[in-house]
């Protein structure tokens, strides 16, 4: 028999009141971890879906910064035009080592000649495309033909093994891309030439034909020759092309992060409203099992136990409590994330991925220590009093 | 073996007020002495037993074990005196709830350091079936008798070999009959193992057990000193 | 805290029961059109049915852990009580599943909630087998 084995018993002795304790880690560890899983996982996601994109600076309509940046994270469809000629005014540009065009598409809604409702498409060309094709050339081994498409994380064929119905059109799913926890997954990308296909074919095959207005292009992704600024570049852009937007890719999302840092201060005010109201709560509890326990720990004393025994006795329960809690709040909580990620996207309004093992692991075990350091603090001032007291005091009535 | 030089010990009370237990007391104990210490409800007794074991520090006066000034020790070197030479009986039920009957009679030796001992088993199985009770080693204070919870206690005091058992009111709560037999119980210990025994107690009639009985009223020692 | 994880398996079930019936596409108003032009269905709202048939079990196999005092009783009920968490789980992923498509509520809500449900269940249940051990040893 030893301090942990008198731990488990005390601990198993009043569930009631280790159950206050456990439950009061379980909600420290819960909201730490899940608080961090968020905040990390909409770093991550924004930062994997602004390397996704590839460009240094995306030209967009004017007006239009807003819908672009629904689309790209969110995967609410776009419809924005610009005239093609745009691409070549801008390629023409000092400082400027690519530029290529992309057309944003959607699918028809609830309509029988679309398999998947509503879905974000980018069309890229591939003569001048940056982003897409290093993807294809390493995954593939191979350009992307005509009728060939490929997806987000999410998407899968849904006519036969490899084939997708688009305005009544077949086309073929070749590879899905990596996640990023944004609207990307959700999202297509197939070249100019069969998106023409498509428009094209669905004016008989489609309930409503694919509209692309002629010589129109949607935005203009550009790659900056290195050490150029870019805001130079972006002025530059603005000067010579009329009625669009340059977006840095520094800046993209920029209303995202401004909402995504309003509601996590929200939610790190509410950790720590719960954090400090959990301590208090365990603290009176302690201070409550300390006082029952007197004559207890009084006897222990008297039969030879030392101040020091008493006060790590008392602080191994309030460890076993954390530890017990806090698996149970940060299992849960991981659970809950991994399993709910898509409707925590939605309700939440900005993108969400999970953190890689290595990073999980090290939340967690932050939120093991949140939930240890916690229960201790709140234990520690308990123990030291009742450590202290006469043993002789201790025991009387 | 127990010395008390002018001891004396006050509680206070509040800013103003405080109560004396013990005044200016001179007391020794032999090893060997099966003493009763007597008197009304206040007199002092149990502050006497607490001054005794170094549970409670005297206002003035030494307390000295064995050659030892007490309050000399630091507390770990008190606690780690006490576990290996006082036992202790104590008036109200003192058996921890959580733990049975078999581990709380070991509990001592974990503060002595003794619970690797190959022994330690054998001895609480011993002590319990001096006790009567070793049947009842898996069961918990909860489902044992007033008498039998203090036979317990008294195996548990027995546990590291003592020098000195400390017994404050042992029979207070029990019925006249298991009264007799826990007397009988200490009895059959002085005689037979010489061990040292300070009982306090209200009831007269419990005297003729020791082999000295001291009166104590008002915090002083008024017969047997 | 056997009483607890019974009432903790009784509260599962009672979302294991009824949640699917708010959160498959049935309730949303969409079903499947066959080329016949008959609607039926989509196969969300199946595990919806399939639920209730173990929600109701896993009940009162709650019911039952508050008030068991036996052994083989209580054994018997744990391991009832992981089986269903199990099927609860094994319903939305592989024995019928749900829509493929990630927007819908059935994969957004109904699916998880029945994984986490059913792995809570099955938590509970080992939590008990665990706690009868002991108490029952204890009276023993």
């Amino acid at each position: 028999m030893n301090i942990f084995h008198l731990a488990l018993k005390n601990i198993s002795g009043n569930s009631f009141r280790s159950g206050v304790v456990a439950l009061c880690a379980f909600l420290v560890a819960a909201f730490a971890l899940t608080t961090t899983l968020l905040m990390r996982g909409a770093e991550n996601s924004l930062r994997l879906a602004i390397d996704r994109l590839g460009a240094d600076i995306v030209v967009v309509p004017s007006g239009s910064e807003a819908k672009v940046e629904s689309a790209l994270l969110m995967g609410v469809p776009a419809r924005i035009w610009m005239p093609q000629n745009n691409v070549n005014i801008i390629a023409n540009l000092s400082g400027i080592e690519a530029a290529s065009p992309q057309l944003y598409l959607a699918t028809l809604t609830g309509a029988s000649c679309c398999s998947v409702s509503d879905m974000f498409m980018i069309a890229f060309d591939p003569a001048t495309d940056f982003t897409i094709q290093p993807w294809l050339k390493q995954n593939l081994g191979d350009d992307l033909r005509l009728g060939e498409v490929v997806g987000g994380s999410y998407i899968s064929a849904t006519e036969g093994d490899q084939n997708i119905r688009i305005y009544g059109y077949l086309v073929t799913l070749k590879a899905n891309l990596e996640p990023t926890g944004t609207g990307l997954d959700q999202s297509m990308f197939f070249t100019f030439t069969t998106a023409q296909d498509i428009a094209r074919k669905s004016v008989t095959q489609a309930e409503e034909p694919l509209e692309i207005p002629p010589d129109s292009i949607s935005a203009v992704l550009v790659k900056a020759q290195p050490g150029v600024d870019l805001y130079d570049l972006s002025a530059q852009i603005v000067r010579v092309v009329p009625d669009v937007t340059p977006i840095l890719s520094s800046d993209m999302f920029q209303s995202y992060r401004t909402q995504m840092t309003g509601l996590l201060k929200t939610i790190l005010v509410i950790m720590g409203i719960t954090w400090g109201l959990s301590v208090v709560l365990i603290g009176l509890v302690f201070s409550m099992a300390a006082n029952e326990r007197r004559k207890e720990l009084g006897v222990v004393r008297a039969i030879g136990a030392t101040r020091q025994f008493v006060f790590q006795s008392l602080l191994m329960e309030a460890s076993l409590l954390a530890v017990l809690g806090g698996v149970t709040g940060i299992g849960l909580a991981v659970l809950f994330v991994f399993l709910f990620k898509k409707l925590i996207v939605v309700s939440l309004g900005f993108p969400f991925l999970l953190p890689s093992p290595s990073v999980l692991i090290f939340q967690i075990f932050i939120g093991m220590l949140l939930a240890l350091f916690s229960v201790n603090l709140a234990a520690l001032f308990p123990a030291i009093r009742i450590s202290r007291q006469d043993p002789a005091v201790a025991m009387r009535e | 073996m127990i010395t008390l030089e002018n001891v004396s010990k006050v509680y206070p009370l509040g800013k103003d007020s405080a109560v004396t237990a013990v005044r200016e007391l001179c007391l020794q104990i032999d090893l060997g002495e099966f003493v009763i210490i007597v008197g009304r409800s206040g007199s002092g007794k149990t502050t006497l037993l607490n001054l005794s074991a170094g549970l409670t520090r005297p206002t003035s006066g030494n307390v000295i074990f064995n050659g030892t000034d007490l309050w000399s020790l630091s507390d770990k070197q008190q606690s780690y005196l006490r576990s290996q030479n006082i036992g202790f009986i104590f008036q109200f039920p003192s058996l921890l709830p959580t733990l049975t009957v078999h581990e709380n009679v070991i509990l001592p030796t974990v503060f002595a350091n003794k619970v690797t001992s190959d022994h330690t088993p054998d001895r609480a199985k011993q002590l319990l079936q001096q006790v009567g009770l070793v049947e009842k080693m898996a069961a918990y204070p909860r489902q044992l008798s007033a008498g039998q919870q203090q036979r317990v206690v008294i195996a548990r005091a027995m546990m590291n070999h003592p020098v000195v058992l400390l017994a404050d009111e042992p029979t207070s709560n029990l019925d006249e009959r298991t009264e007799l037999e826990i007397m009988e119980l200490f009895r059959d210990l002085h005689r037979s193992m010489g061990i040292t025994i300070i009982m306090v107690t209200h009831t007269r009639q419990l005297v003729s057990y020791g082999t000295r009985a001291v009166e104590m009223a008002e915090g002083r020692i008024i017969n047997g000193k | 805290m056997r009483k607890f994880m019974g009432g903790i398996i009784i509260v599962m079930a009672l979302v294991i029961g009824i949640l699917p019936a708010f959160t498959d596409c049935q309730s949303q108003g969409r079903s499947l059109a066959l080329a016949n032009g008959k609607t039926v269905p989509m196969k969300c709202h199946w595990t919806g049915i399939a639920s209730i048939v173990v929600a109701v079990p896993l009940g009162l196999v709650g019911i039952s852990e508050i008030f068991s005092k036996r052994k083989e009783t209580s054994n018997a009920l744990s391991i009832l009580g992981v089986t269903l968490g199990a099927f609860a789980i094994l319903l939305p992923t592989s024995l019928i599943g749900v829509c493929a498509n990630p927007d819908m509520l059935c994969n957004m809500i109904m699916k998880p909630a029945l994984i986490l449900t059913g792995s809570i269940a099955i938590a509970a249940s080992a939590v008990y087998f665990a706690s009868s051990r002991k108490n029952i040893e204890l009276s023993a």
